[in-house]
């Protein structure tokens, strides 16, 4: 079953959210599908995760139990999975993972000199994380590993020179696309998670930024400013054949494919607050996701649901709060998700497609909420209820505990 | 000189967590922040929520400063003031940005040993101090009045002659930067009145009085220096080096102080504190200049400097940051639901001119946020800076991309500003997003024929002046290789006509002509009239 390349970019500027840029973004990574990574093999006993000592009790909006969380949707107790995110109950930014119905926390992998931000799960268990350390006198690092969702154990780094941002893979590949500063202002390289040396596959002083490898691994968009400001280009995925997408005097950027490689969805500014757009992968047929808003609401975060039909977006008011919504292309109906008011973040779609996670802030606290995609039983439901700040979740399907070889 | 200046604010969930009653009371509104919205049909938000009618003349914000300004024996006008100069009345939830300032709490962004001195003066729990609005209050006031006392001011002053408490209280050790902020910031706030409105009420205002503070004046102009911006002020920061040989500025980084002005520069200019930044801009547009750009500021700390570490892993990958970015800090917090639009218009016309000196694209990859760069746990500059916003305003102030010298006409008007671009085509054109590498989001095309039914492009010019007009359209087999252009003044008058070949030169600009055209709403047509068995491609003009 696939997860679907439900990982958009997140662009979103928060509280501790000031981060989600750089580590997070769109790894396509469909969870169970193979993908081995990392050189290092692991362990193949089958024990069930160790439940952390500091599991946290999970609250729905109402009340502040599990029990309460599975009384108020008896449904996700039942919701295949697990949802990873980023906590900072320490102090600095760990992955933890939670049930969706807000039981079973864990901390999957913290460490006391860096920050870990989890991209998503890239199969057999294993979770690629962006690590970042520095400090007055050391070097400011972003590097690109791999952690054992089960067992929390860490293999070697797969990428460690240059700050590594926006690590894309297609669903089951053994390589990823990157974006990273290692020798230019930024670039993209292919990165195989099986050995060998990065691939530089773009080249321009002004930078190309945000790869998204292609449900099929053999395309690569990304967003470039070579020609004054960000556009959307699309290239092979061994570099070469670029052509441009988009062409407007504001910026272009985000660019999400569909989970059937048809149709990319992006951020742009040609409208004057950023909005989210659709278009072919040759670049025609670019429209509008969603009709009138007022002027200065913006859209952000779109991430298609597994089967393609529905995208989930965050839509932005002027004052910096928002919900999630979802939308349907094709009729072009929208509809919120997520409860009025607070400031929404990241949704990540559940694998059978009928559920949302996302970050909601209030008053400067983050925490996890899961709502149905059509709201058709209750409303949001409160899985995590730390005062530390938890954001960035990510749906992973059932941790297969059978990692190849 | 600038205005008083009224702030309307959304109720931010951050407000209206102030406390929820705090609010209710604050504003009339009823305590609605933690609902849910289960029945909401599926509409856009909008943006007037259900709004109580705001008391009448002052908010109950005002009453509760003069309750803690009444109890310490302070004038109420000078505590609301200051709070009003700090943070514009926002309750800062422990804001930290600057290497060695201790977290700002509360809107008198009271930090370190001052907020401790505060809370014991005044009795109350430290943690009530930092996050709760009458305690804040009262611990701000009773602090005032210990400074004052040790002064000799006493209760009965003018409101002038407390000045010298106010500067104290700031916690701003720089004597320039003090009397910036008590006359700039403090009085003059007093002086032009200030208010803040949410969409629920007004949250506290202060009625304008003519006040003069007894305090130096700021030196004003004598430090306008050798700057690299010419709106600068000079203040000269110790805290810099060079950049790498051959290393330039690529990429800005936008902060928050987490602070106001006045602390900001100041701090960043005092040798002790180790960091710096190039540029502070203030919450009512001043800008000051701290690092010459051509050198290394210290604006990003988690950054790697090799030379401290025995020169090793000295290549790109070790870099710091801070060898090829210039920081702007801004007066404020990350937290506020708003940045006045002084400050964003002054720093966008700040960074206009930097990315012309350094030759940097106007984009979101080359003008970033502090967070962007740096995965720790600052937030500056904020969830609410208006990205889109700034983007735009710094291209404008370039003239590029509307606005200033040029003007982009598209064939979509969803993408053209309604003051200066308009594009009008008759039910013969067709709209179309078919042929890849068109400007915006599609173009129109019709079969050529002997009829003046051709794609109009408007723009407005201010005054009179030759422009040059450019062309974009989409190539192919069946386009004219004809295709004409002609231009119109404001009057109607027909300035001229060329033909360009559309069978190739697609997705890029191609020059059309250059033309004295007139004030007011000029205009390129696109026209059919050429020969037939083609078809010509409208997708838009830029005038430049």
């Amino acid at each position: 079953m696939r997860s679907g390349c439900d990982s958009p970019t997140v662009r979103i500027r928060g509280r501790t959210s000031a981060v989600i840029a750089l580590a997070a973004a769109g790894v396509c990574a469909c969870a169970g599908e193979a993908g081995e990574p990392a050189a290092a093999s692991r362990p193949e006993e089958a024990s069930r995760p160790v439940e952390t000592a500091r599991a946290a009790p999970a609250a729905s909006v109402a009340a502040s139990t599990p029990a309460a969380a599975a009384a108020a949707d008896p449904a996700l107790a039942a919701l295949p999975g697990e949802i990873v995110f980023v906590s900072e109950r320490a102090g600095r930014a760990e992955i933890h993972a939670i049930h969706p119905d807000g039981t079973g926390h864990r901390v999957i992998a913290a460490a006391p000199d860096a920050d870990l931000f989890p991209t998503a799960a890239s199969g057999a268990g294993w979770l690629l994380a962006i690590r970042t350390t520095g400090g007055e006198t050391d070097a400011h690092r972003e590097e690109l590993i791999a952690i054992d969702q089960a067992d929390r154990a860490a293999a070697p780094p797969i990428l460690t020179a240059g700050r590594v941002r926006n690590p894309s893979q297609a669903p089951g590949a053994p390589w990823l696309a990157v974006e990273t500063d290692r020798e230019s202002f930024r670039d993209i390289y292919r990165v195989s998670l099986t050995g060998g040396a990065p691939r530089r596959l773009t080249d321009s002083p002004h930078g190309n930024f945000e790869p998204a490898v292609s449900p099929d691994g053999r395309l690569i968009a990304f967003t470039s400013s070579r020609d004054g400001n960000a556009e959307i280009y699309v290239m092979a995925a061994d570099g070469g054949r670029e052509a441009r997408l988009t062409a407007f005097h504001r910026d272009d950027w985000s660019p999400v494919w569909s989970p059937a490689g048809d149709t990319l969805a992006f951020l742009s500014a040609r409208e004057g607050p950023a909005r989210v757009f659709l278009m072919r992968p040759d670049g025609t047929e670019q429209r509008r996701l969603l009709g009138d808003w007022d002027a200065e609401v913006e859209e952000d975060a779109p991430a298609f649901s597994p089967d393609g039909v529905l995208l989930a977006l965050v839509v932005r008011r002027a004052d910096g709060g928002g919900e999630v919504w979802v939308a349907d292309p094709r009729t072009g109906k929208r509809w919120p998700v997520s409860a009025a008011g607070a400031r929404d973040s990241s949704p990540a779609w559940s694998p059978d497609g009928h559920y949302l996670v996302y970050a909601s802030e209030v008053d400067g606290q983050s925490d996890l909420f899961v709502a149905r995609a059509d709201r058709a039983r209750g409303g949001p439901v409160r899985i995590t209820a730390d005062a530390a700040q938890d954001w960035l979740p990510r749906w992973t399907a059932p941790v297969s505990r059978a990692p190849r070889r | 000189m600038r205005q008083a200046r009224t702030i309307h604010r959304r109720d931010s969930r951050r407000f209206a967590l102030l406390s929820i009653a705090a609010m209710a009371a604050l504003a009339g509104s009823p305590g609605c922040a933690g609902e849910e919205d289960e029945g909401a049909d599926p509409q856009p938000p909008s943006p007037s929520s259900p709004s109580s009618p705001s008391s009448p003349g002052g908010s109950a914000l005002d009453a509760r400063f003069a309750a803690a300004a009444a109890e310490f024996g302070v004038p109420t006008v000078l505590l609301e003031a200051w709070a009003y100069a700090e943070t514009g009345w926002s309750m800062i939830p422990g804001a930290s940005e600057l290497e060695g300032l201790e977290p700002a709490w509360g809107m008198l962004a009271l930090r370190g040993a001052r907020l401790e001195r505060a809370a014991a003066l005044a009795g109350e729990p430290l943690d009530a101090v930092r996050r709760e609005v009458d305690a804040h209050l009262r611990a701000g006031a009773a602090l005032l009045a210990d400074l004052a006392a040790q002064q000799g001011i006493a209760a009965g002053d003018q409101l002038g002659a407390w000045a010298p408490a106010i500067a104290e209280a700031s916690g701003i050790a720089d004597p320039e930067a003090q009397a910036q902020f008590v006359h700039d910031q403090v009085y003059a706030a007093i002086n032009l009145g200030a208010a803040v409105d949410l969409e629920s009420g007004r949250l506290a205002s202060i009625e304008p009085q003519d006040v003069e503070a007894d305090f130096p004046a700021p030196r004003r102009g004598a430090d306008r220096a050798v700057v690299d911006y010419p709106p600068a002020i000079w203040h000269a920061s110790p805290n810099f080096n060079s950049r790498p040989s051959g290393t330039g500025a690529e990429l800005v980084v936008i902060h928050t102080c987490e602070g106001n002005y006045a602390g900001c520069w100041s701090w960043l200019a005092n040798s002790a504190s180790g960091v710096s930044a190039h540029y502070v801009v203030a919450e009512f547009g001043e800008v000051s200049q701290l690092v010459r750009e051509s050198n290394r500021a210290w604006h990003i700390a988690a950054s790697y400097d090799c030379s401290l570490n025995d020169n090793v892993n000295c290549g790109r990958n070790g870099q710091s940051s801070n060898n090829f970015t210039i920081g702007i800090e801004h007066g404020g917090f990350a937290s506020q639901s708003s940045f006045p639009g002084a400050q964003i218009d002054a720093s966008a016309a700040l960074a206009c001119d930097i990315s012309r000196d350094w030759g940097m694209p106007r984009d979101r990859n080359h003008f970033v946020g502090h967070g962007q760069l740096q995965p720790f746990n600052r937030t500056d500059p904020g969830p609410n800076w208006p990205w889109t916003t700034y983007v735009q305003k710094m291209n404008a102030a370039c003239g590029t991309g509307g606005g200033g010298g040029e003007i982009i006409v598209d064939s979509n008007n969803a993408n053209n500003d309604p003051a200066e671009a308009e594009v009008e085509v008759s039910a013969s054109w067709t709209s179309s997003a078919s042929t890849p590498g068109y400007y915006g989001s599609g173009y129109w095309f019709a079969e050529t024929a002997a009829v003046s039914d051709g794609a109009v492009f408007r723009f407005h010019l201010d005054e009179a002046g030759a422009r040059t007009i450019d062309a974009w359209w989409t190539s192919g087999a069946n386009r004219s290789p004809s295709a004409p252009f002609v231009a119109f003044d404001a009057s109607g008058n027909t300035l001229g006509s060329a033909t360009r070949d559309q069978r190739s030169g697609g997705s890029q600009w191609n020059t059309v002509g250059t033309w004295n055209f007139s004030a007011g709403w000029n205009s390129v047509v696109v026209s059919r009239w050429t020969g037939s068995g083609a078809v010509v491609i409208a997708d838009a003009i830029r005038v430049r």
